[in-house]
């Protein structure tokens, strides 16, 4: 088996979802057995199969990029409570995997992905969105480039434009 | 080899990960360290509080850059972004050499996030070599490749870790950041001697060595570097320093992670096993 075969086959079997009990399924998506995929790919040792080798890497997979979620996201968390945003940073991320080298960029298409996929919220999708719309905001702003601050003078250039407040109504709501 | 081509012609000494639970510790107290490793992907960034802090380190402190995402094993081709942030990094700490893993982790610019293993084969070979030469021609600084942990071996392996480590190496020109640690932990996962391991790479390109703690299950080891080093990996790196004469060595502790003096004070005993090396010479 060439190389590159090798590595689709493995990473398309270690992203594949875990199951209720974190442990790999015995099927993929497409219905394949995951025990022959782990079989044709990896050796087994006198204390682990070839697919319990595989399933190391296939919890660590999820562990990771769904604790990085719970990291970015704690506010999303709290309204939608750990269950429920368990189950949505697993349909998330099957639909959104990774695209950057840094988990920093991985909630970056929650806001629009929740929008088109709205019954992982619930009745709090509007303040879910807005909750994202705002930790999101606050992941930006911690490493973004700095840029130099207005001069008064420049201020006669500068246009106002009309925000919706709904944004910010239910959150003050919430906290308080 | 304590200063060769590979790390810049430097002797740095014992350092530790900058992480961040240390930060105010350091800016506050500044205490002597040799040197701080920064996970280059943690600063790649336009501005704000990281680089903030990265330039406040600078002003006190020697910085070396070791990287998570290069993924010289994987086929897809060097990402041309990231190597250009990568640079302007390199310009920004003017680390003498940087680091990054000898493994796989992104399919058709997907990511996994992980160290993943790369079967030992020759294409494999071939195929990581040229990406670290490439790697290396852009940012024109010596690389370091880190062998990694593991758990899982293919079917297709045609050769020892070692010997593929070895193979890298030379086919492209670079230094090894051998982490006697990971070779601790595989070494018990796939049963092999891990002073083989030692005692077979070339010892003229080690550029830096890592140290760090593990965790035993049942059935395998997780390199978790959550703990302080156990007596094999310091059995380890002993051979290796004897071997390779006075490295850069760093503790890694990335998890639970202690006050800053207790971590120092577990790097600095990679300090006793460099003087009985001077000493033995």
């Amino acid at each position: 088996m060439k190389l590159r075969e090798i590595q689709q086959r493995m990473f398309r079997a270690i992203t594949e979802p875990l199951t209720a009990s974190e442990r790999t399924r015995a099927r993929g998506l497409d219905g394949r057995s995951m025990r022959k995929e782990a079989e044709a790919i990896i050796k087994p040792n006198d204390r682990l199969s070839s697919l319990e080798r595989l399933e190391i890497y296939n919890r660590q997979y999820w562990f990771r990029i769904i604790g990085s979620l719970y990291d970015d996201f704690p506010g999303l968390e709290a309204i939608l409570g750990e269950n429920r945003f368990e189950k949505l940073s697993q349909a998330y991320l099957q639909d959104c995997p990774s695209r950057s080298h840094t988990l920093r960029d991985l909630g970056a298409r929650l806001e629009g992905w929740l929008e088109q996929h709205p019954e992982h919220a619930g009745r709090h999708l509007s303040l879910a969105l807005d909750m994202i719309r705002i930790e999101w905001a606050n992941i930006e702003a911690f490493d973004a480039a700095e840029l130099p601050s207005p001069r008064m003078s420049s201020w006669r250039f500068v246009r106002i434009r009309q925000i919706s407040a709904s944004a910010c109504s239910p959150i003050s709501g919430w906290w308080q | 080899m304590p200063a060769n081509r590979f790390n810049g012609h430097t002797d740095y000494g014992i350092g530790i990960g900058l992480r961040i639970p240390h930060y105010r510790h350091i800016l506050e107290e500044k205490p002597v360290c040799d040197w701080f490793e920064i996970i280059s992907e943690n600063f790649m960034v336009d501005g704000g509080r990281p680089l903030q802090i990265l330039d406040e380190i600078l002003e006190q402190y020697r910085v070396v850059q070791h990287g998570v995402s290069l993924y010289f094993g994987s086929t897809d081709k060097l990402n041309r972004a990231h190597l250009k942030k990568l640079k302007a990094l390199i310009k920004r700490t003017g680390t003498p050499w940087i680091s990054d893993h000898l493994c796989w982790g992104s399919v058709d610019g997907t990511y996994s996030h992980d160290l993943l293993p790369i079967p030992y084969t020759f294409e494999a070979a071939r195929n990581a070599a040229r990406k670290i030469r490439e790697a290396s021609d852009f940012l024109e600084v010596p690389i370091a490749v880190e062998n990694v942990s593991s758990y899982a071996e293919f079917h297709t392996s045609e050769m020892t870790e070692w010997e593929f480590l070895t193979e890298v190496v030379e086919g492209a020109d670079c230094g090894i950041l051998l982490d006697v640690n990971n070779i601790y932990v595989s070494s018990r996962n796939h049963k092999f001697r891990a002073l083989d391991y030692v005692e077979n790479v070339p010892h003229e390109r080690v550029a830096q060595i890592h140290i760090a703690g593990h965790t035993k299950f049942e059935k395998y080891i997780l390199d978790t570097h959550d703990h302080p080093v156990l007596k094999p990996v310091w059995k380890l790196y002993e051979r290796a320093i004897q071997l390779g004469g006075n490295t850069a060595t760093l503790l890694e502790w990335d998890d639970r992670i202690p006050s800053f003096e207790e971590v120092h004070d577990e790097a600095l005993k990679a300090a006793q096993f460099l003087q009985e090396t001077t000493l033995s010479k």
